[in-house]
């Protein structure tokens, strides 16, 4: 509908929407394409921003940590080229380390394709085995066979009950777009605001590859892991806080590792995580959209964030007001997959100046303009119901549209446009998407979405009895 | 009687044997005179004795065929009743009086003084049409566009339609020896008018009922009224051939609609949009908006199909990032 609305909030946004993937597509797998011709590859950031007089801290730190810090790479099984490269770090004696889910992602869902192996700082090689994830922190276990890189000591993390204090200095550590071992000094600056899942806004210049290293405070323990950076920005990066990576290791230290693709163990957590979503995400009221004639639903900005944008005043033909709210973070799944997030926007359109037929030809053309999706490896095509819906009065034109995950079997993405079909020259348009939601759950979301739309207090009064009139607008 | 036959196999001339045995040939001389520069002077000869007519064929550079057989030269062989033979490059037909007349053939329509009144409904149709191609554009368009804006959209079309009459009518020319550019102009506005008063009305249709699926209709009417109107025109020009070129052109039909299918196997739906998307002012909603609940309860047998869906394979590769 809003595709020739869409370009300036979108360019706000995506930048953090992509930024789980921002590290893998730009970074991950551009170092696998660059790795043949490393002099193209940019240099090195750690050297370029950490200031000179506070390098000797930084030095100590790498040295307290270097034993400890790996790079992962995930090879064809066949052949030595590799496919991806990102960082780890070493938690137990026991050869246990710990790295992002997403640089493991292609060994975790074809392990019958992809091998895993470590490099140490000296260069020293291994094989690494899968045993646990979690996919919503975006978070992996792995293992070396025993006694591999026994004598070299593990990182410890910073004990919950001593939190940092937004402008402490941290130091993240891991191998940039495989050139080099390096540590990049930043700051800690607390949480992202309106971010579902905690997660740390750390300045500092991170890059592909870093994926998966420790971040550690100044006496070297851990408080984040490297999960993404913000493209288009200066020193915007994002760390997954240590507590999370700590609990999955105490959580797994004694587990098998994973042999089968990891599809049903995703499910699993992607199930768990969309339940927990939905429930928060249903549990908050509607904000007020500020519309004179409609209510329309918009999102309590908890884990949302909402850009708005209008005609200009002078427009001649038909005047809109947008409203567009998203969650900035998403889950990744795979390079073609990322799920997990609520995305909703809506159009109020005024069409005073045009009349009923020019204003009924646009608003159906906006309505048109929706894109669904297509079949395709991973989904389903969409399957959809519409009817004309009464809310409180107010009748609507809804469509509810679902998407299958082939292999996530229960996971659906669902998609609801809501149109009002009230009046000949004015109407509201909206559009609300989930990403992996149970079934059942993406029938609560779209209960709770067209339960945000109605009439205004002031005009429910004398609204009733015309409610169907046509020309009563205004 | 000999018929002298042209290129496209109509008779051109009938020449009248007089005498026998009679000579034919390019020479003054002959009984029949053919006009033919691969003629010998005397190249045929045309006989009647106790076996009936025959053809010998003379001393000559090019000789002859009885339909498809080569005759040799002094060979003589038996004129069966309207047989057909060639000499040098001229094509003949041998004809008796003793033969059964053919009856009196009606005359076509185009042949009639009735398609003339038939061709004064285009001027009516066009401007129906055009009507339609300005009130799509006027509706597309801001208040207060200039006049300019029109222009494509309705004279494009305009040649678009000019151009596609006369194609039909110089092919008609070329087998017909004909030009019925106002008949087929008729016939394609009475089509394109047609499908577009349907894709205009059904949509209305189906908002008015609530009733999304009426678009199949639409879908299934467009290619079947686009394969009618090919139809409709070839008729003109192999007017002989109405029974073959719909059996062509069903198959044709047939064809593009089920790679329509076979490409949309995975939809929930073989033909029409996923949804809806007209809605024009609401007088023209009859229906009684329902509680949400009937549509969410509508939903839930979706459950089951997408399970259904999501178990097949599909190797297209995914589109991430193409919402909005």
């Amino acid at each position: 509908m809003f595709r020739f609305l869409l370009q300036p909030s979108a360019r706000l946004l995506r930048p953090l929407v992509g930024l789980m993937g921002s590290l893998m597509f730009g970074g991950l797998l551009g170092v696998a394409s660059a790795a043949p011709s490393p002099a193209v590859t940019p240099p090195p950031p750690a050297a370029a921003s950490a200031p000179a007089a506070v390098s000797a801290t930084a030095r100590r730190v790498y040295e307290g940590t270097r034993a400890q810090l790996l790079q992962i790479r995930t090879l064809l099984k066949t052949q030595d080229s590799q496919a991806s490269v990102g960082s780890g770090f070493l938690v137990s004696e026991d050869g246990h380390v710990l790295t992002n889910y997403h640089v493991i992602s292609q060994f975790a869902l074809e392990p019958e394709r992809y091998r895993l192996r470590y490099a140490t700082t000296e260069g020293q090689e291994g094989q690494l085995e899968l045993v646990d994830f979690d996919v919503r922190r975006d978070l992996a276990l792995l293992r070396a066979p025993a006694g591999a890189l026994k004598g070299r000591g593990a990182l410890s993390f910073r004990p919950a009950d001593r939190p940092l204090a937004k402008g402490d200095r941290i130091y993240s550590m891991g191998n940039p777009h495989d050139v080099a071992f390096a540590v990049v000094e930043g700051n800690f600056n607390g949480l992202v605001e309106r971010s579902f899942d905690p997660l740390i806004y750390y300045s500092g210049s991170i890059n592909s590859g870093m994926s998966g290293g420790p971040v550690v405070d100044e006496d070297g323990r851990v408080v984040g892991v490297n999960v993404s950076a913000m493209f288009f920005a200066q020193q915007m990066s994002f760390l997954v806080p240590g507590e999370f990576a700590r609990q999955l290791f105490e959580r797994s230290r004694t587990a098998k590792p994973l042999s089968a693709p990891a599809w049903p163990r995703l499910r699993e957590q992607l199930l768990r995580y969309q339940d927990e979503l939905v429930a928060r995400f249903v549990a908050q009221p509607w904000a007020s959209a500020g519309h004179s004639r409609y209510q329309l639903p918009v999102p309590q900005e908890q884990f949302m964030r909402c850009w708005g944008r209008g005609t200009p005043a002078d427009t001649k033909g038909l005047e809109f007001q947008r409203s567009q709210c998203r969650m900035e973070h998403a889950v990744f799944v795979s390079d073609a997959m990322q799920t997990g997030y609520l995305d909703m926007s809506h159009e109020a359109y005024d069409g005073a100046k045009l009349g009923a037929i020019r204003f009924a030809k646009q608003y159906s053309g906006s309505f048109r303009n929706e894109r669904l999706g297509r079949d395709d490896k991973d989904r389903t095509a969409p399957f959809c119901k519409e009817e004309f819906v009464d809310r409180a009065g107010l009748p609507l034109r809804a469509v509810v549209c679902l998407r299958a995950y082939r292999k996530l079997s229960g996971l659906h993405d669902l998609s609801v446009l809501v149109t009002t079909v009230d009046a000949s020259t004015e109407g509201a348009l909206g559009r609300f998407d989930a990403r992996g939601v149970s079934f059942d759950n993406a029938l609560k979301l779209s209960a709770h979405y067209l339960e945000g739309f109605a009439w205004t207090a002031k005009k429910n009064n004398d609204k009733n009895s015309s409610s169907n009139s046509p020309s009563a607008s205004r | 009687m000999i018929e002298v036959l042209g290129r496209d196999g109509e008779v051109r001339s009938v020449q009248r044997v007089q005498q026998w045995p009679a000579l034919i040939g390019r020479s003054v001389l002959c009984d029949v005179v053919l006009e033919d520069g691969h003629v010998a002077a005397e190249h045929a000869q045309l006989l009647w004795d106790d076996q009936g007519p025959r053809l010998r064929l003379l001393p000559s550079l090019n000789g002859g065929w009885l339909g498809e057989r080569r005759l040799r030269e002094g060979e003589v062989a038996d004129l069966q009743p309207a047989a057909a033979f060639q000499l040098g490059a001229t094509h003949l037909r041998w004809r008796s009086s003793e033969e059964h007349l053919a009856a009196e053939q009606p005359m076509q329509a185009h042949q009639q003084r009735a398609a003339k009144v038939a061709a004064g409904w285009v001027p009516g149709l066009l401007a129906l049409w055009l009507g339609l191609l300005w009130f799509d554009q006027w509706s597309a368009l801001n208040p207060g566009s200039p006049w300019v804006d029109y222009s494509g959209a309705v004279l494009g079309p305009l040649a678009v339609i000019l151009g596609w009459a006369a194609l039909w009518s110089l092919v008609t020319q070329l087998f017909q020896h004909r030009f019925p550019f106002a008949t087929h102009l008729r016939r394609a506005l009475v089509g394109v008018t047609g499908l577009h008063l349907l894709s205009f009305g059904l949509p209305l249709l189906a908002y008015a009922l609530s009733w999304p699926r009426l678009l199949v209709v639409d879908a299934l009417v467009f290619p079947a009224g686009v394969a009618a109107l090919l139809w409709w025109h070839a008729i003109l020009v192999w007017p002989r051939g109405r029974r073959w070129l719909a059996l062509a052109i069903t198959a044709g039909l047939a064809t593009v609609m089920v790679l329509t299918v076979a490409r949309r196997l995975e939809q929930q739906h073989w033909f029409g949009p996923n949804y809806l998307s007209a809605l024009p002012p609401p007088s023209f909603r009859l229906v009684e908006p329902k509680p949400p609940e009937t549509l969410i309860d509508a939903l839930r047998p979706l459950e089951a199909q997408l399970a259904r869906q999501a178990s097949k394979d599909n190797d297209t590769p995914s589109s991430e990032g193409e919402q909005d």
